[in-house]
C-alpha cells in the first residue's frame, strides 16, 4: 500500500514535470493548453502554501506564548501585528491609504534601517578582511572592492583620474567573465538537480 | 472626521517611523529588547501583508469568486483547486501532513521543469552563444573602441567564463594513501577561475555596500529632517 | 555474501541481485527494529547515527558488522510518515523473518497462575532467560562506487573547515571589536550628516553612464501614449536606492504619457508601485490616476512558475486589477493578448535571482518588445552578462544611481537621487578609506609576522 502511494506521488511529480518541460521545446496547441492549466494550478497551490506558512508561523508563536517560553511576549506581539495588518489591509484594500500608511511607516523604516545597519557591519568586515589571511585572492577581492566604491563617487566634482574608467572596465569585462561562468555553473547545477527530480531519484516531497 | 485623518496620521506615522528607525539603529550597540520588539512587529506586518495579497490576487479570483458565481466549468476548476488546496493545507498539521504530499510532489515537478526550461533556454544556450559571439565584431563593446581593445576584452571575458566554470568542477581522482585531488590542468585553470571569481565577488560586495549605504543615507536624511521639523515646531 | 563494500565493477550480476535481495530483507528488519526501539532512542542518538553513517561511507576500514538499533535513513523516512501508515507496516511486518526464538508462541500463551489465569498475551512478571538474546547484527555500509567514495571524501574535506566551531572571542577582544564597530558607525554618521548640515548644494547629479543613455534613448524612441508593462519587484529594505533609480525612469515614461500596467512578484510590490506613482504625482506635477493612466494588476505568486504562467496567458492569470475590475476589456488593454503586444517592459528589482527569472521565463516570449531592467547595484554583476551581448537578452540596463542621463530631459523634480547624492558620496569615500586603512594595517601586520618565519 505504502509502495503504491509512493509510486503515485513520484508519478505525479514526474508526469507534470515532463509535460511542462516538453512545452518549452515542442509547440503543440494541446500541450500548451495543458501546460497553462498545470501552471495555473501550481500558482494557486503556491499561494496556498504561502498561507500555510503564515498559519504555521502563528501556530509556532502561539505555542511559544502559551508555554511561556523565553521571548513569548514577542511572539504575542508578532501575532497581534499580523492580525491587525490582515484586518486593516484586508478591509480597506491593499493599496488603500491605511495600507500605504502601514507600509510607509512600519515596513519601510524597519526594513531600510536593517539594511542601513548592514552598512556598519560591512564596513567593519571590510576593515578587518585582511586580518584573516593575506593571499592573492583576498588582496584582489579587497582591491576590487575599493576600486569599485571609490570609482563610483566624486567629491565636489573631483575624481581620481583613471579610477572611474578602471571601475567601468572591471565591472564590464573581468566581472562579466566571472559572473557568466558562475551563471553557467548555476544553470548546469539547476538542470542536474531538476533532472534528478524529474527522474524520481530525488524526492523532496515526502511519500 | 475620518479615523484616518491625513494630518494627524501623517504626524503619527512620521513619529512612528522615526522611533522604529532609532530602535533598529540601537542594534549597533548590541541586541536589546526594543530591537526585538521592532523585528517581531515587522515580521508580523510582512506576513499579514503577504497573506492578504495572496487572498486578493489568487484565492479570491481563482477559488472564491468562481465557486460562488462562475460557470459550470469554472466551478469545477475552482472546486478541484479547493480540494487539492485543502490537502496542501494539511501540511500545516503534522499528523495530517502526509495528505499534502501529492500536491507538494505536483509543485516540485512543475517547479523543477520550469527552472530546467528557463536555465536551458534563458541562460545556458544564450550565454554560451554570447561567449562564442564575443569575437563577432563590432560586438559587445560598441564601435568606439579600437579592435585590439575589443579583442583583448573578449579574450578576458572568455577566459574568465571558462575558468570560473571549471572552478566549479569537483571531480577528483582517488590516490592511494593520499587525499583525492583534481587533475593538474583542472587545478591550474581553476586557480585562474578563482581570480575572476574574486573580482566578481569584489564587485558584488561593493554593490551590496553601495546599496546598503544608500539606505543608511536615506534613513539618516529622514531622521535629520524629522529632528529639524520637530525643533521648528 | 560478505557485507563489505564492493565497487560496482567488481560485482557480478548474480552477486549484485543477491546483494540487493539481502539488503532489502535487512532494510525491512531494520524498520521493524526501529519500531521496537524508537521509544528508547535518545535525542542525541540521531546525530550519532548520522556520524556512523558518514563513517560507513567514508571509511573503508570500518568494522564489517555493526550492531545497529535504528538505521538513520529508515528512521528519517519513518518520522515523516503519518500515523495511518502504522497499519500498512504491520501488514508488511508479517512477512519478515523472525529472529527471536519462541516470540510468536509466547504472545498467544495463556497465563498459568495468579489473578490473570487463563488470559492470553500477558506480559511476563519476570524476565525469561530465553528472551534475552544478542542484538541482531546488521551492516550499515552502503553500496557505493570508488568514484562516489572519492567525491564524498572531497566534499567532506570541503565542509569540514566550515562546520568547525570558531574559537570564542575573549572579553577584551569582544570589547575592542565593539569599540571599532561603534567608531565606524560614528564616522559614517558624521560623513552623512555633514553635507546635510552644511547645506551643500545638490547640484552634483549622478554621473551619466552609457547604459542609462541607451535606456533613455530606448524610451525616447517609443511613441507617446504607448502601453508599458512595469514590474515593481523590490523589497521595502532597498526602496531608497530602487525608488531613486526607478523614479527617474518612470518620470520619463510619465512625461511621454505612457499607459502603465503594474505587476509585481513581491507581495509588497503593488503598494510600493502605488507609493512611487503618488510621489511622482506630487513631485512631478502629473495627474496619473488608476484606470485612466495606469492599472495595478497586483501580485504574481510563485516566482519563476508564476512568471511563466503570466507570460503565457496574462489575461487568464491576472483577469482583474486590485479593485476587482476586469481591466483587459478597457480601451487601453483590449488589443493586448500576450506580453509581446506591450510596447515596452520595465522590470525593477534588487534581487539577481528575480532578474534572472524575468530573463529566463518572460524575455523569450516578448518577441520584438524591448525589456529594460532597473536593478540595484548589488544585482548588477549577475545581470550584466545578459546585457550588451549577442544575442542581447535585455535591451536596457539602469543600475542604482546610474540614472544621470534621465536628468537631461526630465524636469529634475523626480530627484530622489539629488537629495542623497552629496551625503552618499562623502559616506562612500569615508567607508572606502576606512577599509583601505584597515587593509594596509592588517596587510602590514601579516607581512611582519611572516618575515620571522
Amino acid at each position: 500500500m505504502r509502495q503504491l502511494r509512493t509510486s503515485i506521488v513520484v508519478a505525479i511529480a514526474v508526469i507534470t514535470g515532463i509535460i511542462v518541460l516538453v512545452g518549452y521545446f515542442i509547440e503543440l496547441p494541446v500541450l500548451e493548453n495543458l501546460r497553462i492549466i498545470l501552471l495555473h494550478y501550481a500558482v494557486i497551490f503556491i499561494a496556498v502554501a504561502l498561507i500555510v506558512g503564515v498559519v504555521n508561523l502563528v501556530q509556532v508563536h502561539w505555542k511559544k506564548f502559551q508555554n511561556r517560553q523565553p521571548g513569548g511576549v514577542y511572539s504575542l506581539i508578532l501575532i497581534i501585528s499580523l492580525l491587525v495588518t490582515i484586518i486593516v489591509v484586508g478591509y480597506f484594500g491593499p493599496t488603500s491609504t491605511p495600507s500605504l500608511w502601514i507600509f510607509s511607516n512600519i515596513q519601510i523604516p524597519v526594513a531600510s534601517s536593517l539594511i542601513a545597519v548592514l552598512t556598519v557591519v560591512l564596513t567593519y568586515t571590510g576593515v578587518r578582511l585582511l586580518k584573516r589571511g593575506l593571499n592573492l585572492f583576498s588582496l584582489l577581492f579587497m582591491a576590487t572592492v575599493l576600486i569599485v566604491i571609490l570609482g563610483t563617487v566624486s567629491f565636489q566634482g573631483f575624481r581620481i583620474p583613471g579610477l572611474s574608467e578602471l571601475r567601468t572596465w572591471i565591472t564590464q569585462v573581468p566581472a562579466v567573465g566571472g559572473a557568466r561562468g558562475i551563471l553557467l555553473g548555476v544553470a548546469l547545477g539547476t538542470i542536474a538537480t531538476g533532472m534528478r527530480i524529474l527522474m524520481g531519484s530525488d524526492r523532496p516531497y515526502g511519500r | 472626521m475620518s479615523v484616518f485623518d491625513l494630518n494627524n496620521l501623517d504626524l503619527l506615522g512620521t513619529v512612528l517611523s522615526f522611533g522604529l528607525t532609532l530602535i533598529v539603529f540601537s542594534f549597533i550597540f548590541g541586541d536589546n529588547l526594543l530591537f526585538r520588539f521592532a523585528i517581531h512587529v515587522f515580521v508580523g506586518v510582512a506576513a499579514g501583508y503577504a497573506a492578504v495579497m495572496t487572498w486578493y490576487n489568487v484565492l479570491l479570483p481563482e477559488i472564491a469568486v468562481p465557486i460562488i458565481g462562475g460557470s459550470q466549468a469554472e466551478r469545477f476548476f475552482a472546486l478541484l483547486a479547493l480540494v487539492l488546496s485543502t490537502l496542501l493545507f494539511m501540511k500545516a498539521f503534522p499528523r495530517l501532513s502526509g495528505w499534502g504530499s501529492p500536491v507538494v510532489a505536483y509543485l516540485v515537478g512543475v517547479g523543477a521543469a520550469t527552472v530546467i526550461g528557463g536555465a536551458v533556454l534563458g541562460t545556458l544556450f544564450p550565454q554560451v552563444l554570447a561567449s562564442i559571439n564575443l569575437f563577432d565584431f563590432p560586438g559587445s563593446f560598441g564601435n568606439s573602441s579600437p579592435v585590439w581593445v575589443q579583442i583583448s576584452n573578449a579574450v578576458v571575458i572568455l577566459v574568465g567564463t571558462i575558468s570560473a566554470l571549471i572552478f566549479f568542477h569537483f571531480g577528483a581522482r582517488n590516490r592511494h594513501d593520499r587525499h583525492p585531488e583534481r587533475a593538474a590542468w583542472i587545478s591550474a585553470v581553476a586557480r585562474i577561475g578563482q581570480i575572476f571569481i574574486a573580482i566578481t565577488f569584489g564587485v558584488l560586495f561593493a554593490g551590496v555596500y553601495i546599496a546598503s549605504m544608500t539606505a543608511f543615507v536615506e534613513r539618516m536624511t529622514f531622521s535629520a529632517n524629522f529632528i529639524l521639523l520637530f525643533f521648528q515646531l | 555474501m560478505s557485507d563489505d563494500i564492493k565497487p560496482n565493477n567488481e560485482t557480478s550480476p548474480e552477486d549484485s541481485k543477491e546483494f540487493h535481495k539481502s539488503e532489502e530483507v535487512k532494510k525491512s528488519t531494520a524498520e521493524q527494529s526501529f519500531q521496537d526501539n524508537s521509544s528508547d532512542n535518545e535525542p542525541g542518538q540521531e546525530g550519532k547515527n548520522t556520524d556512523r553513517l558518514a563513517d560507513a561511507i567514508l571509511d573503508d576500514k570500518t568494522s564489517d558488522d555493526v550492531v545497529e538499533k535504528s538505521p538513520v535513513q529508515d528512521s528519517q523516512e519513518d518520522r515523516e510518515e503519518p500515523a495511518d501508515d502504522q497499519s500498512d507496516r504491520e501488514v508488511e511486518d508479517k512477512d519478515q523473518p523472525k529472529h527471536v526464538k519462541g516470540e510468536q508462541e509466547d504472545d498467544t500463551s495463556e497465563e498459568q497462575a495468579g489473578p490473570l489465569v487463563g488470559v492470553e498475551g500477558v506480559l511476563p512478571a519476570e524476565l525469561d532467560p530465553f528472551f534475552i538474546h544478542e542484538p541482531v547484527k546488521r551492516s550499515i555500509k552502503l553500496q557505493v562506487t570508488e568514484a562516489q567514495k572519492t567525491q564524498a571524501l572531497l566534499l567532506d574535506q570541503m565542509i569540514k573547515g566550515e562546520i568547525e566551531p570558531q574559537p570564542e572571542v575573549t572579553g577584551s577582544k569582544s570589547a575592542s571589536n565593539n569599540i571599532l564597530r561603534i567608531g565606524i558607525a560614528i564616522f559614517l554618521l558624521v560623513s552623512i550628516l555633514l553635507p546635510l548640515s552644511t547645506r551643500v548644494p545638490a547640484s552634483i547629479t549622478p554621473p551619466i553612464s552609457r547604459d542609462s543613455v541607451s535606456a533613455n534613448q530606448l524610451i525616447e524612441n517609443i511613441s507617446d501614449g504607448a502601453t508599458v508593462l512595469l514590474s515593481v519587484d523590490y523589497e521595502p529594505g532597498l526602496s531608497a536606492e530602487m525608488d531613486a533609480a526607478l523614479a527617474s525612469v518612470v518620470d520619463r515614461m510619465m512625461m511621454k504619457d505612457f499607459y502603465l500596467v503594474l505587476v509585481s512578484t513581491v507581495p509588497t510590490g503593488p503598494v510600493q508601485a502605488e507609493r512611487l506613482l503618488m510621489y511622482l504625482n506630487q513631485g512631478g506635477g502629473y495627474q496619473y490616476e488608476s484606470s485612466e493612466n495606469y492599472t495595478n494588476l497586483g501580485y504574481i505568486p510563485g516566482g519563476p512558475v508564476g512568471l511563466l504562467n503570466f507570460a503565457e496567458a496574462p489575461r487568464q492569470v491576472m483577469p482583474y486589477d486590485l479593485d476587482g475590475n476586469a481591466v483587459w476589456y478597457s480601451p487601453h488593454l483590449q488589443n493586448i493578448s500576450s506580453l509581446s503586444d506591450f510596447d515596452l517592459v520595465v522590470v525593477a528589482t534588487e534581487n539577481p535571482d528575480r532578474a534572472r527569472s524575468w530573463v529566463e521565463q518572460v524575455q523569450p516570449k516578448l518577441g520584438n518588445t524591448p525589456i529594460i531592467l532597473v536593478v540595484s547595484r548589488q544585482a548588477e554583476p549577475f545581470v550584466r552578462p545578459y546585457y550588451g551581448s549577442e544575442p542581447s537578452q535585455i535591451q536596457g540596463l539602469v543600475s542604482g544611481f546610474g540614472v544621470g542621463a534621465f536628468y537631461l530631459n526630465s524636469n529634475a523634480q523626480a530627484g530622489f537621487s539629488s537629495m542623497y547624492w552629496s551625503s552618499l558620496n562623502l559616506a562612500l569615500i569615508v567607508g572606502g578609506l576606512l577599509m583601505l586603512i584597515g587593509a594596509v594595517i592588517y596587510a602590514g601586520k601579516s607581512l611582519n609576522t611572516r618575515k620571522p618565519e
